[in-house]
């Protein structure tokens, strides 16, 4: 009797962890956001001085890594790909379990969406699909659920559809597998792209006129949002990353973006409009992937503007760091130096083929985006190159070293 | 509440513990009628009246066929003396009347509410298009199929029937009744029991027992290997061929309605598979439904081992009540006495002409009762119209088979008779399929003469499902070949007896795959609607 309670038992907890397993790995969405969720929660509690909340313009427009390198504070970009602004109070209450930031920066692209755009249950999913159970989890899910609310907690329920994409599946499982191995995320949650597309005729944002009300919705929740942090005394800077502004809708939202600077002023909040500056952070047309993300090189550009702008402004210094968070920092900021360098040949190559590819047909053509994910095999890749630097660096170093013995001998 | 739901698995681990944990075990029965409740109204609770009109009416129906009849033997016994031969006849004849009044007024309630719900917009629609002309126009009623209305019909019916005949005692406690109408595992989809069957096993007292909990959870996990793994995975494509079937082509259509025989009976047994094995776990054994049907060497056998308690009702309450009719018997006897009966032949066709027109009524019914449909009766006409000729032609059959000296023992026969019966098998199912008995006769007709491998493979590539849907379901299919040829080859039905024959880690891996396989495989969750039950509309 005791040895088949033992062995059902073994079996109900073994199928329960395998089970459980095959949810959060293998059937979890393979998409950037997940990694930059897992890399989130992987922070150590306490440890980031800046939060970065908003849409997709975020992570590809900035690099914390970079940010920590140039100006030495921490920060993530806990940022989700159009992320409506009905859920910005939920991920700051989220980001507020684990982190205490001197400063969150919001960008506000989530509070210029149509009603449609608000109530997307996968934007929904990508936020609550990483969320551990908790009393927010509970509540965001039953404000804002459109399916069985049991499939945000049991998330198998949702994606076991996915089982036949045996190798995108088991490829994202071992990169989500070794940054947990790490147990941090080496570039910080960005992603990018390495080529440009952008469309029309470019508009100066100063012919921009006027002002445009937000949806009611978006309205609603905008202040919700803004009161909470009121409440909760958080320190929140508004921004407006740059865009490409070339047709009506762009120019919509960039006048809806404005009446969101108005209303969080009254608020007491400060908003950095980015749109009219694209010439001081030193911004082209091939910085973009496409007319609403910054690729690589057009990060370098934002992060070095940005991350300067809030130092000046705000007291974010990253003084306390244990050694061992530091090391970790320092890596990064390390390697993003090399994921910077691997990438512009990359990107050189794209352009250069793009012009050679616009010159064959005649007319104008996406270059190849080629999307940059903190996967295990970018990072070995970054890995090599720093090993080829430092032996490049050895080998440069004894030349100097005989070179200096040789002219010692001469004299 | 579907079955394909964790809320329904946490309703079946709250019955379960309740049940075993009810401390006064004479009334454990109670426990199963409050959860056949909430199964019931949870569902809608505007259903309940039906079947509590079912219940109640049948109820007092026997009940009161058994007053009369005690009545009338106490009268009898009394007036033993006095009464002359004549005079007890006339007596017998009263109360058989009065019982047969009754039965007939039961019936007639109970079956008008189900014809009239479920053929009522048929009827009008058709008289609407035959007297239309003359400015008749019935109105067409906008009305809903109570959850399980065609399976507690039949077996109440088949209840007070069998309390007519004497074949059973009529329950005097109304709650008990009740549970046996509304038992929740069967409510869906039947099985259609007898009351002597299931209903002593509703109301002893149960204790938990391994083997039971065991065979049980494989049978319900067999059952949803069947329907969601393979069922609601085939459906899609299915349905996208019977929404516009001229769309397409034979092949098209052909390798649809070989779907559809795999879709039908995975689904239809998986879900039987999932009541009996919740019953299993309950203590009660419900009836086998489905025995490996597409194994049978005859349409007769067909129908003894597809929806088996459907098959079994029809034989009891109406195949053998008009072949042993006066009417029939006396229809055979003229024949007989003619001219015609004299031959051989005639004398044959005399003999068997009760059975064979009275199979072809059974099976009239059955497509009726799938359907207010001429497709579904064409689906009748068909199944009966062969039955009804295999048995005038059966002496002919024979005389064949000894003259083309096949050996009707042999493997090889067997195999041709099987593979003969899934084909008459498959012709019925284009009725079940098609959208009316013009449109399946078209399709019968395409899958002849509009044969194109070619087109037809592309043509599948479009009908809603990947390469990977198709690899599973092929998959599945010899899954349930090979399962089904060893229960065969065994005599056993049960998963789980099959399954305890091999080794412990055998076995363990089994479960985990079929548990894996299930939960990965599955066609449930926000993603897809997961198909209906096939039977739940009946």
């Amino acid at each position: 009797m005791i040895k088949r309670i033992i062995k059902i038992t073994s079996l109900v907890i073994i199928l329960t962890l395998f089970l459980g397993f095959l949810q959060d790995y293998y059937f979890s969405r393979p998409a950037s956001q997940t990694l930059r969720n897992d890399g989130f929660y992987l922070e150590d509690r306490n440890s980031l001085d800046v939060l970065f909340m908003g849409a997709s313009e975020v992570y590809s427009g900035f690099s914390s890594a970079l940010a920590y390198k140039q100006q030495g504070f921490t920060s993530y970009p806990y940022a989700f790909t159009g992320n409506p602004d009905t859920l910005w109070k939920n991920e700051l209450k989220e980001a507020l379990r684990y982190q205490k930031p001197k400063l969150v920066v919001v960008e506000v692209n989530g509070a210029l969406y149509d009603p449609e755009d608000l109530y997307d249950d996968s934007k929904l999913r990508q936020f609550t699909d990483s969320m551990p159970l908790s009393e927010n989890k509970i509540e965001t899910v039953n404000r804002f659920a459109t399916e069985d609310k049991l499939s945000y907690y049991l998330t198998i329920l949702k994606y076991h559809s996915r089982w036949n994409e045996v190798f995108t599946s088991l490829s994202w499982m071992t990169d989500r597998l070794f940054m947990k191995a790490r147990g941090y995320s080496l570039l910080r949650g960005s992603f990018t792209r390495t080529g440009y597309d952008s469309r029309g005729k470019v508009e100066d944002v100063a012919n921009i006129k006027g002002v445009q009300p937000l949806s009611n919705d978006a309205r609603y929740y905008l202040l919700d949002f803004l009161q909470y942090c009121k409440d909760n005394k958080v320190n929140v800077l508004f921004v407006r990353f740059p865009h490409l502004i070339s047709d009506q809708r762009a120019e919509m939202m960039y006048r809806r973006s404005k009446t969101v600077k108005s209303i969080v002023s009254e608020y007491g909040y400060s908003f950095l409009d980015m749109e009219p500056l694209r010439k001081n952070i030193g911004l082209k047309k091939n910085d973009y992937y496409n007319n609403d993300h910054l690729n690589i090189k057009g990060q370098r550009k934002l992060t070095t503007y940005l991350a300067a702008y809030i130092a000046r402004h705000y007291d974010v210094s990253g003084d306390d760091l244990t050694p061992k968070q530091k090391a970790e920092w320092d890596k990064s900021a390390e390697y993003i130096d090399l994921f910077y360098d691997y990438f512009q040949v990359q990107n050189k190559m794209d352009i250069k083929n793009y012009k050679g590819i616009e010159k064959k047909q005649g007319h104008r053509m996406a270059v190849r985006n080629k999307d940059i994910n903190e996967t295990m095999g970018l990072i070995r890749k970054l890995d090599q190159m720093k090993r080829q630097l430092q032996g490049e660096s050895r080998i440069q170093n004894k030349i100097n070293s005989l070179e200096e013995t040789s002219q010692s001998s001469d004299k | 509440m579907s079955y394909t739901t964790l809320y329904f698995f946490a309703f079946i681990l709250a019955a379960v513990v309740i049940y075993y944990i009810f401390p006064v075990k004479k009334y454990q029965w109670t426990v199963l009628l409050a959860a056949s409740i909430f199964f019931y109204c949870y569902a809608d609770f505007r259903y309940a009246f039906f079947i509590v009109f079912t219940s109640f009416t049948t109820w007092i129906a026997a009940l009161q066929t058994e007053k009369i009849k005690a009545a009338s033997k106490a009268e009898l016994a009394l007036k033993k003396g006095e009464w002359d031969r004549e005079q007890k006849k006339i007596f017998k004849k009263k109360t058989k009347h009065r019982t047969g009044m009754l039965l007939f007024l039961t019936l007639a309630a109970n079956f008008g509410i189900l014809i009239f719900l479920k053929y009522y917009n048929f009827t009008a629609g058709g008289l609407n298009a035959i007297l239309g002309w003359s400015g008749f126009s019935a109105p067409m009623l906008r009305l809903f199929l109570p959850l399980g209305i065609s399976f507690y019909t039949f077996q109440s019916m088949g209840y007070v029937i069998d309390v007519y005949r004497g074949n059973a005692e009529a329950e005097k406690n109304f709650l008990k009744f009740a549970l046996f109408i509304s038992f929740f595992p069967q409510t869906i989809q039947g099985p259609i029991s007898s009351f002597n069957q299931l209903a002593h096993q509703l109301f002893e007292p149960h204790r938990p027992e391994y083997l039971r909990f065991k065979y049980g959870l494989e049978l319900m996990l067999w059952g949803y290997l069947k329907k969601l793994v393979i069922a609601d995975r085939a459906v899609t494509a299915i349905h996208a061929v019977t929404a516009d079937y001229k769309l397409y082509n034979g092949t098209t259509i052909l390798f649809t309605v070989l779907l559809y025989a795999l879709q039908l009976y995975a689904d239809f047994s998986g879900g039987i598979d999932i009541s009996r094995g919740i019953a299993q776990m309950l203590g009660i054994d419900m009836v086998e439904n489905f025995r490996r049907p597409y194994m049978s060497k005859s349409i007769n056998e067909y129908w003894r081992r597809w929806h088996i308690t459907l098959g079994v009702w029809m034989k009891n309450y109406i195949f053998y009540p008009l072949a042993v009719s006066k009417t029939f018997l006396n229809a055979s006897k003229k024949m007989h006495e003619s001219r015609f009966g004299k031959t051989a032949v005639g004398e044959h066709i005399a003999k068997v002409f009760p059975t064979s027109v009275a199979s072809l009524i059974v099976f009239l019914v059955v497509g009726l009762w799938h359907g207010a449909n001429s497709r579904y009766v064409a689906f009748g006409v068909w199944n009966g119209l062969i039955i009804m000729i295999s048995i005038i032609l059966q002496p002919l059959y024979k005389k064949w088979i000894k003259a083309l000296r096949i050996n009707a023992q042999s493997h090889l026969w067997h195999f041709f008779q099987i593979i003969r019966t899934f084909i008459l098998v498959l012709v019925g199912y284009m009725f079940d399929i098609g959208p009316n008995f013009t449109g399946s006769m078209d399709m019968l007709r395409m899958c002849f003469t509009d044969q194109n491998l070619q087109r037809g493979m592309f043509q599948m590539s479009g009908l809603g499902l990947y390469i990977h849907d198709y690899a599973v379901l092929a998959v599945g299919a010899i899954v349930i070949l090979i399962v089904s040829l060893r229960q065969e080859k065994l005599s056993i039905d049960s998963p789980g007896v099959l399954l305890a024959r091999h080794s412990a880690a055998f076995q363990w891996a089994m479960l985990f795959i079929a548990v894996v396989t299930v939960v990965s495989l599955g066609i449930y969750g926000p993603d897809y609607n997961a198909a209906s039950f096939v039977y739940m509309q009946f």
